[in-house]
């Protein structure tokens, strides 16, 4: 999110696996992950200002490094948006932020009305397999899937992500299968084991129609200007085909400029 | 010697029929509890009856999960069986030999770097076809490599002692735990918490094809029949070595085919189903105060009873899903310990600890 708002150089550091923009890897050092924060490098680096989603482990120890911590939300969409602001705001990019925060609602907004008047498709996200793993109903994936116009197969459980069992998904009947375990740079051999794996199951309605489709699980699971991505892709996913002509591509556009 | 055989005869009718009641009752739970399959659906579906597509894919699914729970039921009970003897130890599992300390790092390695290695296209293909998967190719050879490697540390001028075999084993898994924590700490949140799941136990997670199921059967079947074969060495062994000898056991060789059969049934069920606890443990113990201490009854036993027990608490893990506020089913490890636990209290209370003497 701080590339998006073009605050990149005043970013000191960044977390393990941010790996968009690919730039971000080769130009700033990493400072650990959620479970592993290293919190001398932080020190060392000796930033003015720390960003992280609240609630995760590593707060508490980011806490008592004295620097001023902002916190981040991220879960629903409404965060996200929010955040978009609040990182504007710190890192002296204010009306980019707002302009970020502007653009992907409406985004939103806008598939959301596209949707509005189309029967809703019964959708099962799938965010990994052994276990099988789900988005339920709550959270920007979820939200995000209403606004393209589908419902959720698993919105029994309300979680954003949870272990789903076998039963309850060929019991939800989803049409459509969208499966998010895969980057975009994983060899297409991958997709045979998936579609195998939904191949013993024949009853659901998206397997025997052959209605599993995939999406690049960054473009919908990392908080940030790309989900707009994602959605247009859930869109595709959904309706088969009624890509619509938008001009969301809030961050390419931004990294251009 | 009729009176006893009777009552053993008598004993395994009953267990049996524990099983069928078992595999029944589970064929008939699920979590979408009496909603769309209940237990005249899942009678007709299994007689052959016609029934909608979906009645007869969710029958297929949980017959397929009794048939996996009895494999791993029944094979940790005849491991444990084993461990306990070749220990001569009442609190030996299954696992204690380094077995699943070599399948969670096997698993947590896969986890952690294999995915992407399976996609070749060899391994995708055979995959596929067998519906066995990566993760519990890892796992078995993670067990069966620290296995190898227990046998070969605990021989001390080429004897198997069981002192040095326990210690030796107990440091191999602590030595995977140390790998599997450092991997499940570096790794990603979704994999580690992936890693964790899997380490609970739980016969969910493989979706086995019938063949895949029919070799993992077969397997099972073959193994713990060799297991039995040594039943009779066994209750010669536990008088000690030196009276077994005398007596014509040769106890190196009877505790290496012990030691390897089950080291290899063991991984299998830790491939299979994660390492699930208190089965190998409870087991032994329960079907003995059933049969007696006689290996060639206890085997048996302890296989069927495995089985059944296995059956039921997968049952009660599935159904916790329709509990309210559910969020679906439980990994089985929990409810084995639940389940077995004070079972064997109370089954040692109403016997007034007999059998200890």
């Amino acid at each position: 999110m701080v590339y998006a708002v073009r605050g990149e150089d005043r970013l000191v550091g960044i977390a393990q696996f941010s790996d968009y923009p690919p730039q971000a890897m080769k130009e700033k050092p990493v400072v650990g992950g959620i479970l592993n924060v290293d919190t001398e490098k932080i020190l060392a680096l000796k930033p003015d200002l720390i960003l992280t989603p609240p609630g995760a482990m590593a707060s508490e120890k980011l806490c008592r490094l004295g620097v001023r911590i902002q916190y981040t939300p991220d879960k629903t969409l409404d965060d996200i948006t929010s955040s978009f602001v609040t990182i504007g705001n710190v890192v002296g990019k204010p009306l980019e932020g707002q302009e970020l925060a502007k653009r992907f609602k409406a985004g939103v907004a806008a598939a959301r009305e596209r949707n509005s008047h189309k029967q809703p498709v019964r959708a099962l996200l799938v965010i990994g397999y052994e276990p099988l793993w789900v988005a339920g109903d709550y959270g920007a994936l979820n939200e995000l899937l209403e606004a393209a116009g589908g419902i959720n197969a698993a919105g029994a459980v309300k979680k954003d992500f949870y272990a789903a069992d076998i039963e309850t998904v060929i019991a939800a009947r989803p049409e459509v299968i969208v499966d998010l375990t895969l980057k975009a740079t994983d060899p297409p051999s991958r997709r045979d084991a998936a579609k195998a794996f939904w191949s013993r199951f024949p009853s659901v309605p998206a397997v025997k129609n052959n209605r599993i489709e995939f999406i690049d699980v960054d473009l919908l699971t990392i908080p940030g200007p790309r989900l707009l991505e994602g959605l247009i892709g859930l869109e595709a996913a959904l309706h088969s085909g009624a890509k619509s002509v938008s001009d969301t591509n809030l961050s390419t556009d931004a990294a251009r400029r | 010697m009729a009176g006893k055989r009777r009552r053993f005869v008598v004993a395994m009718v009953l267990l049996c029929a524990l099983l069928f009641v078992a595999a029944v009752v589970a064929v008939s739970i699920g979590t979408t509890g009496q909603r769309l399959v209940g237990f005249s659906e899942a009678a007709k579906a299994l007689v052959g009856v016609s029934v909608s597509e979906e009645v007869k894919t969710i029958v297929q699914y949980r017959l397929s999960r009794v048939i996996l729970a009895a494999i791993v039921g029944a094979t940790l009970g005849a491991a444990g069986t084993t461990l306990q003897a070749l220990l001569r130890n009442p609190l030996a599992d299954p696992y204690i030999l380094g077995v699943s300390g070599g399948g969670a790092l096997g698993a947590s390695l896969y986890i952690t770097f294999g995915a992407p290695a399976a996609a070749f296209a060899g391994f995708a293909a055979a995959a596929q076809w067998s519906g066995f998967s990566g993760l519990a190719a890892a796992a078995f050879a993670g067990s069966l490599t620290t296995s190898v490697l227990v046998l070969w540390a605990g021989r001390q001028r080429g004897h198997i002692l069981p002192g040095t075999l326990l210690l030796v084993g107990v440091m191999i898994n602590a030595i995977c735990g140390a790998g599997v924590l450092a991997l499940t700490y570096l790794t990603d949140v979704a994999r580690s918490h992936d890693i964790v799941v899997w380490l609970m136990g739980n016969l969910g997670t493989l979706y086995l094809s019938p063949a895949a199921l029919g070799i993992a059967g077969a397997a099972a079947i073959v193994l713990t029949a060799l297991l039995w074969l040594l039943g009779g060495r066994l209750n010669l062994m536990s008088l000690g070595d030196e009276e077994a000898t005398h007596l014509g056991v040769n106890v190196g060789r009877t505790r290496l085919a012990a030691f390897v059969l089950s080291a290899l049934i063991t991984g299998l069920s830790v491939a299979l189903a994660g390492p699930i606890g208190f089965v190998g443990l409870v087991v032994p113990h329960i079907a003995r105060l059933i049969v007696g201490a006689d290996h060639r009854l206890l085997y048996p036993a302890a296989a069927v009873f495995g089985a059944a027990f296995l059956i039921l608490a997968d049952a009660a893990a599935r159904a916790a899903a329709l509990l309210p506020h559910g969020q679906g089913e439980l990994p089985v490890g929990i409810l084995t310990a639940a389940l077995g636990g004070p079972f064997f209290i109370w089954l040692l209370r109403t016997r007034r600890g007999r059998y200890f003497e």
